[in-house]
């Protein structure tokens, strides 16, 4: 007749071929989520990206990796991407306040032009250092 | 006997997966009842305004929304180019503006521009509007003659105004009043009071780079970095709770003409931009007071700025003269903190 082990008994803490496959295989699973998690977080931290708003409806997105123009509104607004950082070159508004604000790069940090109802903000899958920026 | 003991230890161990599981399910559904994050963002007041706030979404929601609309109302109420505003009526006709609302706030703006000996002014507009700075103005800036200068300065202080009998008249017809210095710092303070008597008790409101930070994010100060009025970084970062930390420059609104900055925060003894600061950073528990502070320090300059704001309770101030010195009144001394490099 087969021995009911119980928790106290010192038989059920004897570790046997099938418990070791079953640990060592808990822990590669986990090791593996670990570095998985890890390297996915670390990829997704490099990539800034300035999200474009118009009328606070998505309009674009862009990722901050490479020196690049963008026209805004079929050209009426010019940005240009450069070393990971945004800016509005040109816009048709008259105060040009957007342009005026220059290059942003922090999450957070945002570029507006009130006539043409247009926001770009700085956004990051990596949690934001800061909470906003006074300016 | 094996398989008895192996059954008993894989239903131990499914026991403990499960009870885990349930630990983790619950503490997820815990944070994300507890601390959702509502965002909401609209135009208004010429600039953008974007409300954070944390809490459950049953709250934080109707909330937010509640506060942008009374934002929004203000923002209408305190327009001077909408011809059905009492102060479009004001500044074109010279009726009497009774709205118990506007005159607490001019009352407020008269009481600021005292204590600054006139250098905050809501009767700056027609100056303003001159320069083509006015938030209102389509055109692009300009620099004036010497003569539209001077001419348009007679017109300009607010000791032209007459506030008395529940009721704000004026001694000169061609006076005008924008309240665009005060208002957002008064549209901000109304939103905290709707967040507030809403069940809110952790939330940020940025209204074009003018922050109130209600409560903490949780359990850890709300980060407010500042902007550098040169170049591309930022001078550093304060950690805030229930403060209200407003910035002024001569980069929001500005041109260059022969190598020379013209901006929009003016001298009101000579009508052209004040020019011995660049940047400054006003910190107040009263975002009304905070807002028009920033733009008064500003024009008063470094060495009365500072002064003033040492000589007033729970004012503080950081502010980066023309040549790019870095001040702050004794109280922010050690507060700006190093963003890291990674950031």
């Amino acid at each position: 007749m087969a021995k009911n082990y119980r928790l106290g008994d010192p038989n059920f803490y004897k570790i046997s071929k099938l418990d070791v496959i079953v640990i060592s295989l808990i822990l590669l699973i986990a090791v593996y989520s670990m570095i998985w998690t890890s390297i996915q977080r670390q990829k997704s931290q490099g990539k800034k990206q300035a999200v474009i708003y118009l009328e606070n409806n998505f309009l674009d997105k862009v990722i901050l990796d490479k020196d690049k123009n963008i026209a805004i509104l079929d050209g009426r607004m010019q940005a240009e991407v450069k070393m990971g950082k945004i800016r509005i070159l040109t816009s048709d508004c008259a105060q040009k306040i957007c342009v005026g604000t220059g290059f942003i790069q922090y999450v957070g940090q945002v570029i507006v032009c009130v006539p043409n109802k247009v926001l770009i903000e700085i956004k990051s899958e990596k949690k934001p250092f800061l909470d906003a920026v006074v300016y | 006997m094996r398989k008895r003991r192996i059954s008993k230890k894989i239903k131990i161990a499914i026991g403990l997966i499960i009870g885990i599981l349930i630990c983790v399910f619950s503490i997820r559904n815990y944070n994300s009842y507890w601390f959702y994050l509502e965002k909401q963002t609209c135009f208004m007041m010429d600039t953008y305004v974007t409300i954070y706030a944390i809490g459950p979404e049953k709250i934080t929601k109707p909330a937010v929304n509640s506060a942008l609309d009374r934002m929004q109302l203000i923002d209408k109420k305190m327009n001077p180019i909408n011809p059905e505003s009492e102060l479009y009526k004001f500044n074109a006709q010279g009726t009497p503006i009774r709205d118990a609302e506007i005159l607490d706030l001019i009352r407020i703006a008269l009481e600021v521009s005292a204590a600054t000996e006139g250098a905050f002014d809501i009767t700056a507009f027609p100056l303003s509007e001159l320069w083509g700075f006015s938030r209102f103005s389509e055109e692009e800036p300009r620099l004036p003659a010497d003569e539209e200068i001077k001419k348009t300065l007679k017109n300009i202080g607010y000791k032209h105004l007459i506030l008395s009998d529940g009721k704000l008249e004026k001694d000169n017809k061609d006076v005008a009043i924008d309240l665009g210095g005060i208002a957002k710092g008064y549209a901000i303070e109304q939103a905290v009071k709707v967040l507030q008597s809403q069940g809110v008790t952790s939330a940020l409101i940025d209204a074009g780079g003018d922050i109130y930070a209600l409560g903490s994010k949780i359990n850890k100060p709300w980060q407010v970095g500042i902007q550098a009025p040169r170049g591309e970084e930022l001078l550093g970062y304060l950690e805030v709770k229930d403060l209200a930390v407003m910035g002024s420059g001569d980069y929001h609104r500005f041109f260059i003409k022969d190598g020379k900055r013209y901006h929009h925060i003016f001298n009101l003894k000579t009508g052209y931009p004040a020019d011995e600061i660049s940047g400054i950073t006003v910190i107040h528990p009263n975002p009304v007071l905070a807002d028009c502070l920033a733009t008064a320090l500003f024009a008063m300059g470094p060495k009365e700025g500072i002064e003033f704001a040492q000589s007033m309770k729970g004012l503080e101030t950081i502010m980066i003269t023309a040549s790019g010195e870095v001040l702050s009144s004794t109280g922010l001394k050690n507060a700006l903190k190093v963003i890291p490099k990674d950031e």
